[in-house]
C-alpha cells in the first residue's frame, strides 16, 4: 500500500512540475504522443537524443533536465524508439503501437554502458598502418540483399591503434579501410609500359582479421559494457592496377560554375566500400592507381555550389583482372524528373487515395551524392514527381500508407518496378495500391501465456525469405497494419536477439522452420497469439 | 638494380653539385631523352637511409602536374616533362618535408633534353600524447586538443595552432601524430562546431587559463612525448550577454551566429552560439578577461569547421574588458558587408614586376578569425579585382604566391598609407597595393667556435614579424666550403640571422627555444648589401 501511495504522490508531483513548465499536454486532434524518461543506473539523463522510426517520419526529441522526452506525430502505426547519449552504448530499442490520438506515457528507456572494440591495423609485415579508418558494422538487409550498417568507427594512429567506443550490443563485423585513393591527371605512360609489372600496394580494405570477403571474415557478438581488445586487422599487399577515365563537361552547364567529383567504390551486397574519391577537372584525362583486382563501380557527378544541388551524374561498372582498365569518357547527364501517379485498385468511396504518401527512390549500393534528390510527395490528384533524380537504377519505397493499404503493383512502361528497378528516365511510373490489405495484430506470449515485451515478430510471405519485422511493445503486442497484401504467410516471434539483429535476415531465416502458417484474407482483422521462441 | 631504361645512374661528382634555393636539393645534369626528366631519391634527413614508397609531386601553377611513387629503395623517376619551373614536394606517412618551412617551397628549373637529379630529404614526424582530466581528476572524453606553436611577431609573441586538432577518447587520452619536430605546447579548446552555447576558455599545458603561463617543450624527430596531460581547472567565471541589433526582417531564427573570442594572445575562439529570435545571446561560465563579441549571418548551415554563412552577409562586433562582475548589455549591431576594390601598382616598372604577379593571389586575413569557413582570396592581375561580401573588421592584407624578390611595399587607401598588417574595413573601400622588387642582400662568413671557417654550416634568415606575406618567409642557406653564405633578393625589413650545424627541428622558430642560441639582428634596406659574420655556438 505504502508503495502505491508513494508512486501516486510522485506522479502528482510530476504533473505539477510539468504544468509549471507548460509542457503537459494532451494530443491535439489527429496527433499522437509518446513520452517517457531516459535513465542511466536509475538516474535521469538530460540531453539524450531520442528518435522514433516507423510508419512515418517524425521529428526526434532531446531529453530535458529531468530526463523527460516527448515525441509527437500524426500517422498511427508501429514506431521504434532508439536513444543516443555520449559516453553510453545507447539503449535496447523499444517499440510502441500507436493508434490514432493515442497518448503513450511512461515509455521509459534505460541507457546501458558502452561496448568498446580496440586493436591495431597492421600491414603484411606486422608494421602499424596509420590513418586507416576502422568501422564496426552490423549486418542488415535491403531489397532482399545483404546490407551493412556502420555503428561506429575510429581512425588508426601512428602505432596503428584504433578504438571504437560508444557501441551498443550487436553482432559486429570489423573492416579496415586504407586511406582513399585520389584521382589525378593521367601520367604519361613510361616508355616500357608494356613490360611494366603491376605495382605491389596495400589492399584497399580488409575485414577482420585478414580477408576482403565479409563471408569469410570473423564476426562476433558483443554485449553492452563489453570491452574487446587485440582485434588486429591486416591490410595485406597485393598487385594493383590503374583505371583511366575522362569526365566530359555537361552540355548546357558552365563547367566553371560546377564542381565535379569522382568516386570509385566496391559494392558489397546493397552496401559499398569507397576506395577512391576526389574532385576532378572535367575534360581532363584522369587516372586512379593502386586498385587491386576486383569488381568496382565509378560515379562521376557535378554539383552547383550556388544552389547546393547535385546537377549531373554518370555511373559505370568495371572489373580489374590483371591489367589497367581504360573507361574512356564518362558523360554525366543532368538529373531527370520521374513522374507518375498513384491510384487505388477497385477504388470506391471507402478506399479513396490517402494523403501524405511519399515516394522515395532507394539507392542500390552506391554512395549518396550531396544535394541529390530522391523523394517526391504525392498530390491529392495522385500525381507525384521526383525532380532532378540521378539517372540510375533504384528500388522503390512508398511510405506513409495507412492501415489496410499496400502496394499492389508498380509498373514503369510495363516493367515490374516493385520487385525490379525504377529509372528516372524510364517513363511514367504507375503505382497501384491495394486498400483491402489485412491487419495482423496480436500478442507474443511465453509458454505460460504471459506477454513477452520487446519480442521480435516476423511476418514472411510464403515462399520468401524476407518479410515485415516488428518489435512488440511493453505489453507484448504487435500490429502489422499497412504493407500487408492478402495471402499466405509464416509468422514467428523471437526473444534474445541482439539489438539490431532483427534486421539481419540470417537471424530470422534460421528460425523460420519453426514458424506458424497463417492465411490472410482481404480486409481480415486477424488477431493472433504467437508463442515466443528463444533465439539462442 | 635499375629497372627503368630511362633511369640513369646519377653522376655523383662533387664538382657537379649545384646548390639550388636552399637545402636538400642538389642538381646534376647528364644526357636524357627529349623533354625534361627528373630522377632522384628520397632519404631520411638524419640517417641518410632511403625512405621507400614516398609520393613525389611536381607542381606547376599551384596544381599537381606530375606525380610518382618512389620504389622500395626510395628512388623515383619522372620523364617527358615540359620544361619549366616546378615546385617539388614529397609526402610519406610518418615523415615530414621540412623544406617548405624554410623557403616557402622547393623550386626546380627543368630544361628540355636534360635529366636533373635531386635528393629529397624527409624527417621523421613527432607525437605528443597525454590525458585530459576534469576538475575532480576524472579523465574527460570528447575534449578537443590542439598543438600550439609560438612565434616572435615584432615585439609580441603570437601563438599558432599547429596541425589538425584531435579529440580525447573514452579514457581521456589524446594523441597528436604527424607533427614536424619542433617546440610545442598543447591546449584543450572548446569545440567551435558546438552550437549549444557551451563555453570554457582554452586550458594550456599543463593546466593554465593564462596563455602566458603555457609551458612549451621540444619534440625531436621520431620522438613520442608522453604524459603531456592537461588538467581543466576550475576558475571564477562570469556571464557575457547582450543583444544583436539590426537583424534583417527576412532572416529566420537561428540565422545569427555569435562568437566570443579572446583578444589576449592567441586569439582563439572561446565559444560560438546562436542568437535567439529577438537577438538576445549569452555566454555562460567564461573567465574574466578581454573579449571580442562577433555576430554574423545569415547562417545557412553548420559544417565541421563552424557555421557557413549564405549570401547577403552582415556582421558586427564589440570589444569588452570583462571584469569579475560579468558583462550584460553587450549590444552588437549588424552591418552590411563591404565591397573592396583592389588595384595593383608596381614601383620601378619592369618585366620583372609583371612576372612576379603571374601566380599571385591577394588574401585578406581577418585579425580575429571567426570559426567560419570563408576565405577571402582573389587572383591578382594588373587590372585589379573586386572582393565582394567582405565583412567589416580588421584585416591583414597579404599576397601569396609572388615570385622571388617581389613583395608588397605598402597598401594605400586613396592617398592614405595603411599598414598591411592592420587594415580596417569600415565600408566599401578602394585599396591599392604597391609591389616592388627593390631588395637588399646580406652575406658573410660562418666560423666555428674555435674561429675556423665553418664549411657547410646552415644559416637561417628569420623575419622579425611572422605575417609579412611572400618573400619574407624564413630562408635557409648553406655556407660553402669556404664558410661563406649569402642571401640576396631580400625584401627590406628587420630579420634575425642564426647559424647551426644541422636542422632537423622547427624549434628555431620558437623565440624561447631560440634564446639559447646566438642570433644576430639585421636590418635589410633596399639596394644595399650588408656583411654580417656569424659564429656557430658550441
Amino acid at each position: 500500500m505504502t508503495r502505491s501511495v508513494g508512486a501516486l504522490l510522485l506522479a502528482a508531483a510530476t504533473q505539477i512540475c510539468l504544468a509549471q513548465t507548460g509542457t503537459v499536454s494532451k494530443p491535439k486532434a489527429g496527433e499522437w504522443i509518446i513520452e517517457g524518461d531516459v535513465m542511466l543506473r536509475g538516474a535521469p539523463v538530460s540531453t539524450a537524443g531520442v528518435r522514433a522510426t516507423g510508419t512515418s517520419l517524425v521529428p526526434g526529441a532531446t531529453t530535458d533536465s529531468a530526463g523527460h522526452y516527448q515525441i509527437r506525430g500524426s500517422l498511427p502505426g508501429n514506431y521504434r524508439l532508439t536513444v543516443e547519449k555520449d559516453g553510453t552504448g545507447g539503449a535496447r530499442p523499444r517499440s510502441v503501437n500507436v493508434l490514432p490520438g493515442s497518448h503513450h506515457q511512461h515509455v521509459d528507456i534505460e541507457l546501458l554502458p558502452e561496448a568498446i572494440l580496440s586493436g591495431k591495423v597492421l600491414d603484411a609485415e606486422k608494421r602499424p598502418v596509420a590513418n586507416s579508418a576502422v568501422g564496426a558494422w552490423v549486418k542488415s538487409s535491403k531489397n532482399g540483399h545483404v546490407a551493412f550498417l556502420q555503428r561506429g568507427f575510429s581512425s588508426s594512429d601512428d602505432t596503428g591503434s584504433y578504438r571504437i567506443a560508444e557501441l551498443g550490443e550487436g553482432h559486429y563485423y570489423l573492416i579496415a579501410l586504407a586511406e582513399p585513393l585520389r584521382p589525378r591527371k593521367r601520367q604519361p605512360a613510361s616508355e616500357n609500359a608494356a613490360e611494366a609489372k603491376p605495382r605491389i600496394g596495400p589492399q584497399r580494405f580488409s575485414f577482420y582479421p585478414n580477408t576482403t570477403s565479409w563471408e569469410s571474415s570473423v564476426s562476433f557478438g558483443v554485449g553492452f559494457g563489453e570491452q574487446r581488445e587485440g582485434l588486429d586487422l591486416v591490410l595485406g599487399k597485393t598487385p594493383t592496377y590503374c583505371v583511366f577515365a575522362t569526365v566530359s563537361p555537361v552540355a548546357g552547364q558552365a563547367a566553371s560554375a560546377q564542381s565535379a567529383n569522382l568516386v570509385i567504390y566496391v559494392p558489397i551486397g546493397a552496401s559499398f566500400v569507397q576506395v577512391a574519391q576526389g574532385s576532378i577537372r572535367q575534360g581532363e584525362e584522369l587516372e586512379v592507381c593502386g586498385l587491386p583486382p576486383g569488381a568496382y563501380s565509378a560515379v562521376a557527378k557535378t554539383f552547383d555550389a550556388a544552389t547546393k544541388k547535385a546537377t549531373a551524374f554518370a555511373k559505370v561498372e568495371f572489373v580489374i583482372v590483371k591489367r589497367d582498365v581504360d573507361l574512356g569518357t564518362l558523360h554525366p547527364i543532368p538529373g531527370a524528373t520521374l513522374s507518375g501517379s498513384i491510384a487505388v485498385k477497385d477504388s470506391s468511396r471507402e478506399s479513396s487515395l490517402p494523403s501524405g504518401i511519399i515516394v522515395t527512390l532507394d539507392l542500390k549500393s552506391r554512395p549518396i551524392a550531396y544535394g541529390e534528390n530522391r523523394t517526391g510527395r504525392v498530390a491529392e490528384s495522385g500525381h507525384f514527381s521526383v525532380e532532378g533524380a540521378f539517372v540510375d537504377d533504384y528500388g522503390l519505397i512508398v511510405s506513409g500508407l495507412p492501415d489496410g493499404y499496400y502496394v499492389h503493383q508498380a509498373l514503369q512502361q510495363g516493367r515490374d518496378a516493385w520487385r525490379g528497378t525504377v529509372r528516372p528516365d524510364g517513363g511514367d511510373l504507375q503505382v497501384v495500391l491495394g486498400a483491402d490489405g489485412p491487419v495482423v495484430s496480436g500478442q507474443a506470449t511465453d509458454r505460460k501465456n504471459q506477454p513477452v515485451e520487446d519480442a521480435i515478430v516476423a511476418l514472411v510471405p510464403e515462399g520468401q525469405e524476407f518479410g515485415l519485422v516488428q518489435q512488440c511493445d511493453q505489453r507484448g503486442q504487435f500490429r502489422f497494419s499497412s504493407g500487408v497484401r492478402p495471402g499466405s504467410y509464416r509468422i514467428i516471434a523471437l526473444s534474445g536477439l541482439l539489438a539490431g539483429e532483427e534486421q539481419n535476415p540470417d537471424a530470422i531465416r534460421a528460425h523460420l522452420v519453426h514458424a506458424s502458417t497463417v492465411d490472410l484474407a482481404p480486409r481480415q482483422q486477424a488477431v493472433l497469439a504467437v508463442t515466443v521462441r528463444a533465439a539462442r | 638494380m635499375l629497372r627503368h631504361t630511362g633511369f640513369h645512374r646519377p653522376t655523383r661528382g662533387r664538382a657537379q653539385f649545384a646548390l639550388c634555393y636552399g637545402l636538400g636539393l642538389s642538381l646534376a645534369c647528364s644526357a636524357a631523352p627529349p623533354g625534361a626528366s627528373l630522377q632522384g631519391s628520397v632519404v631520411n634527413t638524419s640517417s641518410g637511409e632511403s625512405v621507400p614508397s614516398a609520393t613525389v609531386q611536381l607542381l606547376s601553377n599551384g596544381a599537381v602536374a606530375r606525380e610518382a611513387e618512389a620504389d622500395s629503395h626510395g628512388r623515383f623517376v619522372l620523364e617527358n616533362l615540359p620544361a619549366g619551373q616546378y615546385i617539388v614536394r614529397a609526402e610519406m606517412t610518418g615523415y615530414v618535408d621540412m623544406a617548405p618551412f624554410w623557403n616557402g617551397s622547393r623550386k626546380i628549373q627543368l630544361t628540355a633534353g636534360k635529366l636533373a637529379t635531386l635528393q629529397l630529404r624527409l624527417t621523421r614526424t613527432a607525437v605528443v600524447t597525454g590525458r585530459v582530466y576534469g576538475t575532480t581528476g576524472e579523465p574527460l572524453r570528447g575534449v578537443k586538443v590542439t598543438a600550439i606553436g609560438r612565434r616572435r611577431d615584432g615585439a609580441a609573441v603570437r601563438f599558432l595552432l599547429q596541425g589538425a586538432p584531435v579529440f580525447t577518447d573514452d579514457r581521456g587520452i589524446y594523441r597528436i601524430h604527424g607533427l614536424a619536430p619542433g617546440a610545442y605546447s598543447v591546449a584543450a579548446v572548446p569545440d567551435e562546431s558546438d552550437a549549444q552555447g557551451m563555453a570554457f576558455s582554452p586550458v594550456y599545458y599543463p593546466g593554465n587559463h593564462d596563455p602566458a603561463r603555457a609551458e612549451f617543450f621540444e619534440v625531436k624527430e621520431g620522438e613520442t612525448r608522453n604524459n603531456a596531460d592537461l588538467a581543466l581547472t576550475s576558475t571564477s567565471t562570469i556571464d557575457i550577454g547582450g543583444s544583436v541589433r539590426d537583424i534583417p526582417a527576412d532572416w529566420q531564427p537561428g540565422h545569427v551566429a555569435v562568437a566570443l573570442l579572446t583578444t589576449a594572445s592567441p586569439a582563439l575562439p572561446v565559444s560560438v552560439t546562436v542568437a535567439e529570435a529577438d537577438g538576445r545571446y549569452v555566454f555562460r561560465g567564461i573567465p574574466p578577461g578581454p573579449y571580442q563579441v562577433v555576430a554574423w549571418g545569415p547562417i545557412v548551415a553548420w559544417g565541421n569547421r563552424g557555421p557557413m554563412p549564405g549570401p547577403g552577409g552582415r556582421k558586427g562586433e564589440a570589444f569588452v574588458e570583462a571584469g569579475t562582475g560579468g558583462q550584460s548589455g553587450m549590444n552588437v549591431s549588424l552591418h552590411e558587408s563591404a565591397v573592396v576594390e583592389v588595384s595593383i601598382s608596381t614601383q620601378a616598372q619592369s618585366q620583372k614586376t609583371d612576372d612576379c604577379l603571374a601566380a599571385a593571389r591577394v588574401v585578406i586575413v581577418p585579425l580575429y578569425p571567426l570559426p567560419d569557413v570563408r576565405q577571402l582570396k582573389a587572383p591578382l592581375s594588373a587590372q585589379g579585382y573586386t572582393l565582394r561580401e567582405v565583412p567589416r573588421g580588421l584585416y591583414r592584407v597579404e599576397v601569396e604566391g609572388l615570385r622571388d624578390a617581389c613583395y608588397v611595399k605598402e597598401v594605400l587607401d586613396g592617398e592614405q598609407h595603411l599598414e598591411p598588417e592592420r587594415v580596417e574595413i569600415t565600408g566599401n573601400a578602394k585599396l591599392s597595393l604597391v609591389l616592388t622588387t627593390a631588395v637588399g642582400s646580406v652575406s658573410g662568413n660562418v666560423e666555428t667556435p674555435d674561429q675556423r671557417l665553418a664549411g657547410g654550416a646552415l644559416v637561417l634568415l628569420i623575419p622579425s614579424a611572422i605575417a609579412s606575406g611572400a618573400g619574407r618567409a624564413t630562408r635557409v642557406s648553406a655556407a660553402g666550403e669556404t664558410g661563406r653564405y649569402e642571401f640576396s633578393g631580400v625584401p627590406p625589413g628587420d630579420y634575425w640571422l642564426l647559424t647551426t650545424q644541422t636542422l632537423t627541428s622547427n624549434s628555431y622558430l620558437d623565440p624561447e627555444f631560440r634564446a639559447g642560441k646566438k642570433e644576430w639582428p639585421v636590418r635589410i634596406q633596399a639596394g644595399k648589401s650588408i656583411t654580417v659574420d656569424l659564429r656557430l655556438s658550441q
